[in-house]
């Protein structure tokens, strides 16, 4: 996905990463604007719309301030072994839970979620199987998002409590490490 | 095997004294099992009523190895939970709740958080924290167990579960799961990575929840 014009800068080198580690990937980058939405907005309602535009059924989704250092292709398999959704825990827990997304945002969320303590997920790099689980996911992930229209990680703990799916976690090298590098704020 | 205690009983283990409430469920040996049931002090389970419904709707806590006499009365304090018991393997053959904390006491439990693990459960088939956020499946265990892992779960670089606090409602696959985990806790093997891989292979429904359930986080 590509808002502004940091991410258009960022993009190339994203591009170029990704396919020297992995060539035999197709890459798919998404523009479509939504009218009155900042470049921000725009790049998460692609996210809690990814299922509608990947042409994929099994989509690796990077935010394009990342970059793919390893062969990524154990995430792939991953799904081809049945999770639905396979995805890295933030570096935000305990007191930085959900700091980002402000407050109505995180009350709502720990209210949903009915956990004052639930583990805070990242979702700028994951893998997910398109089927009949993740679609609902999907859905359920845009209509928590549209509440506050700003930050997806609250919104996409409030989805999973209603849509629960198989979920396998990643370490950090998947997101912001050596497999695949991740430069925060850089878009 | 697992009884049902009918009046309050003391029971050695290696040694060691052990206090048990009625209406504990205790996991014996089958010729203690069959004595207790015959002198009246215990009663075995029974998996289904006349009418061939589950029994026991209930939730408990199935506490590994031991625990203490002030931790359990504090947790009972705050609880109304029923409580079971299985010996110093540890290992867990079988589910005596519809919704089970199995629950090696060495931590304290976070009293706070105990209702809540048991409502996700609603949701989930598994509750579990991670046991921190940096040490992976690749950091521990003999390098033979971590191969066997890797052939499981593709790649190592990922975190693991803390396996002394496990929130589990009782169906088809959670059977299969601790069935697949106590099959792999070799005496040799990390149970987290045997862990790790029977989660894979079952692939339950699982709410990973934050080290800080355990006060790792």
């Amino acid at each position: 996905m590509v808002y502004g014009a940091k991410a258009e800068l960022a993009l190339n080198r994203a591009t170029e990463a990704l396919l020297h580690t992995n060539p035999d990937l197709t890459v798919c980058i998404q523009r479509d604007r939504a009218d009155g939405l900042s470049d921000a907005q725009c790049s998460r309602r692609a996210k809690v719309t990814l299922l509608d535009w990947s042409p994929f059924d099994h989509t690796a989704y990077l935010d394009a301030d990342t970059t793919v250092y390893q062969d990524i292709s154990a995430g792939f398999e991953m799904l081809a072994d049945g999770f639905d959704l396979v995805l890295t825990a933030s570096n935000n827990q305990g007191d930085e839970l959900l700091w980002h997304v402000g407050k109505d945002d995180k009350a709502t969320t720990l209210e949903a979620v009915r956990n004052c303590e639930p583990l805070q997920l990242q979702a700028g790099v994951l893998f997910v199987a398109r089927n009949a689980h993740t679609e609902a996911l999907w859905h359920a992930w845009r209509g928590e998002w549209e509440r506050f229209g700003n930050q997806d990680q609250g919104a996409l703990l409030r989805a999973l409590a209603r849509v629960p799916v198989r979920l396998w976690i990643l370490g950090r090298a998947w997101n912001g490490g050596a497999i695949v590098g991740h430069h925060f704020g850089a878009c | 095997m697992f009884v049902r205690l009918n009046c309050n009983q003391n029971i050695v283990s290696k040694g060691v004294m052990h206090q048990y409430k009625k209406g504990d469920w205790v996991d014996v040996g089958r010729q203690w099992a069959q004595q207790w049931i015959a002198a009246g002090i215990a009663t075995m389970l029974d998996t289904t009523s006349i009418d061939g419904k589950p029994l026991e709707p209930t939730a408990g806590i199935l506490v590994r190895g031991s625990i203490s006499h002030e931790m359990r009365e504090q947790i009972t304090k705050a609880t109304n939970l029923q409580w079971a018991f299985v010996g110093d393997s540890g290992l867990i053959g079988w589910l005596p709740f519809t919704e089970t904390l199995i629950y090696q006491a060495t931590f304290m439990l976070r009293l706070d958080l105990l209702i809540t693990g048991f409502n996700l459960l609603k949701k989930w088939q598994v509750a579990i924290p991670l046991w921190d956020y940096e040490t992976l499946a690749a950091n521990v265990g003999t390098e033979l167990d971590r191969e066997a892992t890797k052939a499981v779960i593709r790649d190592l670089r990922v975190p693991l579960r803390d396996t002394r606090l496990i929130f589990v409602r009782r169906c088809g696959d959670t059977r299969r799961l601790l069935e697949l985990w106590r099959e792999g806790c070799a005496p040799e093997n990390d149970e987290r990575l045997a862990w790790m891989r029977a989660m894979y292979t079952v692939k339950p429904l699982v709410c990973d929840l934050p080290a800080s359930w355990t006060g790792r986080g």
